[in-house]
């Protein structure tokens, strides 16, 4: 049972029915655990996702994304055979062969592998140009406040050692959860790096994912976290 | 450019605000904080004219005005006490849910 590195892979789903099923088949030969949170979801969710040979945790309330990836990460944790960790979105626009990638980046020395679908050999298909533009303002502000130097901030495909998943603590339940991993791995000083990769947008995404006027709800949250 | 008394006052009130909600506040302050507010308002209906004696003293014009600025120091305070509440209350209930969700996982097909 105990394999010399296992990857879990953390898939934070909310109403996602649509397209769960295609990116848990394409997942499941590629990683040895899968850890769904259905994060109060009213579709089927939960009943496409238990088709699969994965772990399914469910959040009886929609708390958000950020809390879906954090109850995730807890209960990949559990398992002491699990040595990477990998958060991966389940709408479809990120491509499974990217966690190779991921893999080998940790396994050369590295705490934290960073998703960019901006730097060279990533791509951003079918984006559209105002969502480019508020991601270009987001990673601007975000170098500003971590001292990173990153070419892309608010990507879901991310991977973790044990070590860097388990000193990471994700407060913001909502979006601004990117930011907040981020501001962590500049404070514990992980050693980070960026690895290409390629988000497809199919108009399921778009009309799923969040709206760009979100990004005033993140930086409202940021903000709103410095007070306690 | 004179600087009054009042001016000198508010913001000194402004600041401690800014003050107690990062640094100083407590549920058994808020309580007293909002105690003094209906004391101050209590004697303020009983007496009206010493509304505008204290604001003549801190050289602001009126009576009303004074209420007025103390009015929004005091809504600023219960703002942000309110938003505190309401991060508490979250945090507490994603813990609840979290806690939830790890005790009972779902195994999918294998």
């Amino acid at each position: 049972m105990s394999e010399p590195t296992c990857t879990a892979v953390v898939i934070p789903a909310y109403n996602e029915a649509p397209a769960i099923g295609r990116v848990l088949s394409e997942l499941c030969p590629l990683a040895c655990r899968i850890i769904v949170v259905d994060d109060g979801s009213s579709d089927q969710t939960l009943e496409v996702a238990a088709q699969f040979p994965v772990a399914i945790l469910r959040h009886s309330t929609n708390l958000g994304q950020g809390a879906a990836l954090q109850t995730g990460i807890t209960y990949a944790l559990r398992d002491p055979a699990v040595e990477i960790i990998v958060t991966f979105d389940s709408d479809g626009q990120h491509d499974p062969a990217a966690i190779a990638d991921l893999e080998a980046a940790l396994r050369s020395g590295y705490d934290v592998a960073l998703g960019s679908r901006f730097m060279p050999g990533g791509a951003a298909q079918n984006i559209p140009w105002l969502k480019r533009a508020v991601l270009w303002l987001a990673v601007r502000i975000t170098r500003r406040m971590t001292g990173m130097s990153l070419t892309d901030t608010h990507n879901g495909l991310r991977a973790f050692t044990r070590a860097a998943a388990s000193k990471i603590c994700i407060r913001q339940n909502g979006m601004a959860h990117a930011s907040e991993i981020l501001s962590q791995v500049a404070l514990y000083g992980m050693r980070y790096c960026e690895v290409p990769v390629n988000i497809h947008y199919t108009d399921y995404s778009l009309h799923k994912g969040q709206s760009i006027w979100n990004s005033v709800n993140i930086l409202w949250d940021i903000l709103g976290g410095k007070i306690r | 450019m004179n600087i009054l008394l009042s001016q000198v006052l508010l913001l000194g009130a402004l600041v401690l605000f800014i003050l107690y909600i990062f640094r100083l506040r407590t549920d058994f302050l808020d309580r007293i904080v909002y105690l003094v507010c209906a004391a101050v308002g209590i004697v303020l209906v009983i007496d009206p004219k010493l509304s505008s004696d204290i604001a003549n003293l801190l050289g602001i014009g009126r009576g009303a005005d004074l209420l007025f600025y103390l009015f929004i120091i005091a809504s600023l305070f219960y703002a942000v006490a309110t938003r505190l509440r309401l991060r508490r209350i979250e945090r507490q209930i994603t813990q609840l849910v979290r806690q939830n969700a790890l005790d009972h996982p779902i195994e999918g097909k294998k």
